[in-house]
């Protein structure tokens, strides 16, 4: 199993840093140019982020083009249960952060990338690994190679 | 449909079915990586018009953790 053959969550971050090419981290961008190789999917939390940093026809656009893919976004507008929520809050995440994990969880989702130090460094017993936009371009670089 | 575009069709037609696949694979992957360009730099022109464009990447992930707080605890109080 390689992360092109696996559903995995782009956090809020990666789309937003891809889309403004961010300087300080260009593999954001290189992977929405590469959304072809993933099966991306979007839960709700991270469906409302992007609602909240983009218009209504910035996403529009966005839409239509994922919907082109070859394997279409999953779309998963389920809220998370509580009780998961509290599972992660106690292993310490913000309540954000375990709202998104507990989407994860729900979708059986094993890997999220994300640039978020939080998820990166500080967490530890999540049930999904997390990886930042370069290693995820490695991970599809290294699938190609093969 | 102009004579260019008819005689690009009839080449793309008389390929064999292995490399007409790869090249279809091929367009569709560079016309959604134009695409995600082209959604990119409208985004950026409308960051740049609002003088957002060149915040740094702490102060943009600092903005979007508030944001997934403040939805959160809207969604999931108590």
């Amino acid at each position: 199993m390689s992360i092109r053959d696996e559903w995995v969550v782009l956090d809020t971050n990666i789309w937003i840093f891809g889309l403004r090419r961010t300087v300080d981290c260009p593999a954001c961008a290189e992977l929405l140019e590469n959304l072809n190789q993933l099966q991306v999917a979007l839960p709700r939390q991270i469906l409302q982020e992007l609602q909240a940093n983009l218009t209504e026809d910035e996403l529009r656009v966005l839409f239509q083009l994922l919907n082109r893919l070859e394997r279409p976004p999953k779309i998963d507008w389920q809220k998370a249960t509580s009780e998961a929520i509290s599972k992660y809050r106690q292993m310490g995440c913000k309540l954000g952060d375990a709202v998104l994990s507990t989407h994860l969880e729900e979708l059986g989702i094993k890997t999220l990338i994300t640039e978020n130090r939080d998820f990166l460094e500080e967490l530890t017993g999540l049930s999904f690994r997390r990886v930042n936009a370069s290693q995820a371009m490695a991970e599809l670089r290294a699938v190609d190679s093969r | 449909m102009t004579a260019r575009v008819e005689e690009l069709a009839r080449q793309i037609a008389s390929l064999e079915e292995s490399d007409l696949q790869a090249l279809l694979e091929r367009v569709e992957e560079l016309s959604f990586r134009h695409g995600i360009n082209a959604l990119s730099d409208r985004y950026r022109k409308r960051l740049k018009e609002q003088g957002k464009l060149n915040e740094g990447a702490e102060k943009i992930l600092m903005q979007l953790k508030q944001i997934r707080q403040e939805i959160a605890s809207r969604e999931y109080q108590g």
